[in-house]
């Protein structure tokens, strides 16, 4: 990942074969609570996170800050894979056991 | 059964020694974290059905990645709220978790258990945050009929659910009281024939609430909840009435309701207008002098007559997450000094913490409760999936009307706006709340999305209902992991189950 800071808006260019496109697009979802966000896709496996400070909003989090945001989201992207089976089991048999 | 039968049945229990051969290895199960603000190197883990616990913020890579040492003093508690277990353990743990699982989402398998009689829209207040839309007393036009009123209550028992809580609403029921008993007289005498157990409640100002009523109310031991905003200063700024008496009346009238009814059969909530945000500690003052041993801080409600008013008495959640943060400290203040009172809401998201059961609130369900878990027949026969629904009717938005009480209820349960509202409500599947590490304990608001953006599906993180949620939720966690013993040991009392 790389960083470009501009006016009030930062960017991080995202390497895809690191930090997946689904956990990419939820950090993009969680952050456009507050900002302006653009993700854009770039040619060798890459995407360009860019976070923008609305008209009257919060200035945009850190480089770093958004790192660790990027990386939050990876896990959760991972432990979701990780578990889908067992979540399936419990729902399953409990929804199965309902009725 | 011979002496030697039981012996081997009890062998069969414990697992091969291969069980135990490798101490490291432990299967992942499903869970969400966030990390806390008050503990910033901690991470707060929820399972997937809300059991929870903190581990320190760089444990959670090695957890997810199976690198948990076997001796890491975390292992133990991560088993014991289901965020891992062993190759062995997985089949007993995914029933264990089914069946808390089950217990939380029982009320899918029940269908709707709280049915809104709204009587009339007339009401001699003229509050300025009012949700309802109401009409002046005199009004006509604005009553439900005799024949209406038949009619739901045969859609009442035409419902699944053996429990039902029936609520009477308005406008200000007691205007309309002779329906009331018409109702309530014709339920009794069909619940005599019937399996079903119902009771009653009624939301009013009891201004109106003469001996004869309170005595029929005592009859059909209802259960009342009335408005009460905080001192008088406070209460008849917001309540106006045309004598200005409004809290000297709410206050009699809870004498003697209580009196009628018992103390217990009488409930109270405040709504928090911009005002009140600056008198956290007054507004609990307020209902400790009263003698309630429990208040309902309600933020303002983005319905009815509140959305022409917003600007003049509404503010952004932050300032009554703020205030709510006051009021809480102080009634633990209070508690400490053996002053017993507590937050109604918080009660709520506690219970939902602490416990599997479903608290039977049905505006924090997931799958979504209106519908499913409510149905609100209107003054004019209308009916709807939840309160909130009737009022985005009133102020023009009629879309999520269901029928009208003649339609059966199988046709109601398929209506196209029911349809909608089920498959944008399943919080699990909602960008937002499925990373979520409240999801657990939480529920989808459709309804409030739809009068926020016009879509079913929104903007999940920037709406009130998940900003509001959030903000108590951190609240709550902040006490209950960083709190004093005692403070942990007040909100725990406030579960149903704890007391």
């Amino acid at each position: 990942m790389e960083s470009g800071p501009q006016n009030r808006s930062v960017s991080r260019l995202v390497d895809l074969s690191l930090v997946g496109l689904p956990a990419v697009q939820r950090a993009g979802y969680a952050l456009a609570e507050h900002y302006d966000v653009v993700l854009d896709r770039r040619a060798g496996g890459f995407v360009e996170l860019s976070v923008a400070q609305q008209a009257g909003g919060p200035a945009p989090p850190a480089a770093p800050e958004l790192d660790r945001l990027l990386l939050d989201f990876a896990l959760r992207v991972d432990i979701e894979e990780r578990t889908r089976e067992v979540r399936s089991a419990i729902v399953s048999a409990a929804l199965r056991n309902g009725r | 059964m011979g002496a030697d039968a039981e012996p081997r049945a009890r062998r069969n229990e414990f697992l091969p020694p291969t069980a135990f051969s490798d101490a490291r290895r432990y299967v992942l199960l499903p869970f969400r974290f966030r990390h806390l603000k008050s503990e910033s190197d901690y991470t707060l883990v929820t399972s997937e059905t809300g059991e929870f616990t903190c581990v320190p913020r760089d444990l959670l890579v090695p957890l997810v990645a199976g690198q948990l040492a076997p001796d890491s003093p975390y292992r133990l508690d991560l088993e014991a709220k289901s965020i891992i277990t062993s190759d062995a353990g997985l089949a007993i743990t995914v029933r264990r978790l089914a069946s808390q699982y089950r217990a939380r989402k029982s009320f899918i398998f029940e269908g709707p258990s709280l049915v809104l009689f709204v009587v009339t829209l007339r009401c001699d207040h003229s509050c300025h945050y009012c949700q309802v839309s109401r009409r002046s007393e005199f009004a006509p036009d604005f009553d439900m009929s005799e024949v209406d009123a038949l009619a739901a209550v045969d859609r009442l028992f035409e419902m699944p659910a053996k429990n039902i809580t029936v609520e009477f609403q308005g406008g200000e029921p007691l205007l309309a009281f002779e329906r009331v008993r018409q109702i309530v007289l014709e339920i009794s005498r069909r619940q005599a024939s019937s399996a079903k157990r119902i009771t009653f409640s009624m939301a009013t100002t009891l201004h109106h609430a003469t001996p004869e009523i309170l005595e029929f109310l005592k009859q059909y031991d209802f259960s009342v909840s009335t408005s009460l905003d905080g001192p008088p200063e406070i209460h008849d700024r917001h309540r106006p009435t045309p004598k200005r008496d409004s809290h000297a009346r709410t206050m009699a009238a809870i004498d003697r309701a209580r009196l009628a009814l018992g103390a217990c059969s009488v409930s109270a909530l405040t709504t928090i207008t911009r005002e009140a945000l600056k008198h956290p500690e007054a507004i609990v003052d307020s209902y400790v002098a009263a003698g309630f041993n429990s208040i309902f801080l309600r933020p303002l409600s983005p319905f009815g007559f509140a959305t022409r008013t917003e600007g003049k008495i509404g503010y952004p959640m932050k300032d009554f997450l703020a205030f709510y943060a006051r009021a809480l400290a102080y009634m633990l203040e209070l508690n400490a000094k053996d002053t017993s009172i507590s937050e109604a809401y918080a009660a709520i998201l506690l219970t939902h913490i602490f416990t599997s059961q479903s608290s039977g609130y049905v505006d924090l369900r997931s799958p979504q409760g209106a519908g499913s878990g409510t149905l609100v027949f209107n003054y004019d026969g209308g009916v709807y999936p939840s309160d909130e629904a009737r009022m985005l009717a009133e102020t023009g938005n009629a879309s999520l009307r269901l029928g009208n009480v003649h339609t059966p209820f199988d046709e109601l349960m398929a209506a196209p706006a029911l349809r909608l509202l089920l498959e944008a409500g399943i919080a699990e599947i909602q960008p937002g709340c499925s990373d979520c590490a409240y999801l657990p304990y939480c529920g989808a608001d459709p309804v409030a999305t739809i009068a926020r953006t016009g879509a079913p599906i929104g903007h999940t993180l920037s709406s009130a209902h998940c900003q509001r949620h959030m903000g108590l939720f951190d609240l709550l966690f902040d006490y209950l992991i960083a709190g004093e013993a005692r403070t942990v040991e007040t909100l725990r009392s406030w579960v149903p189950s704890h007391r």
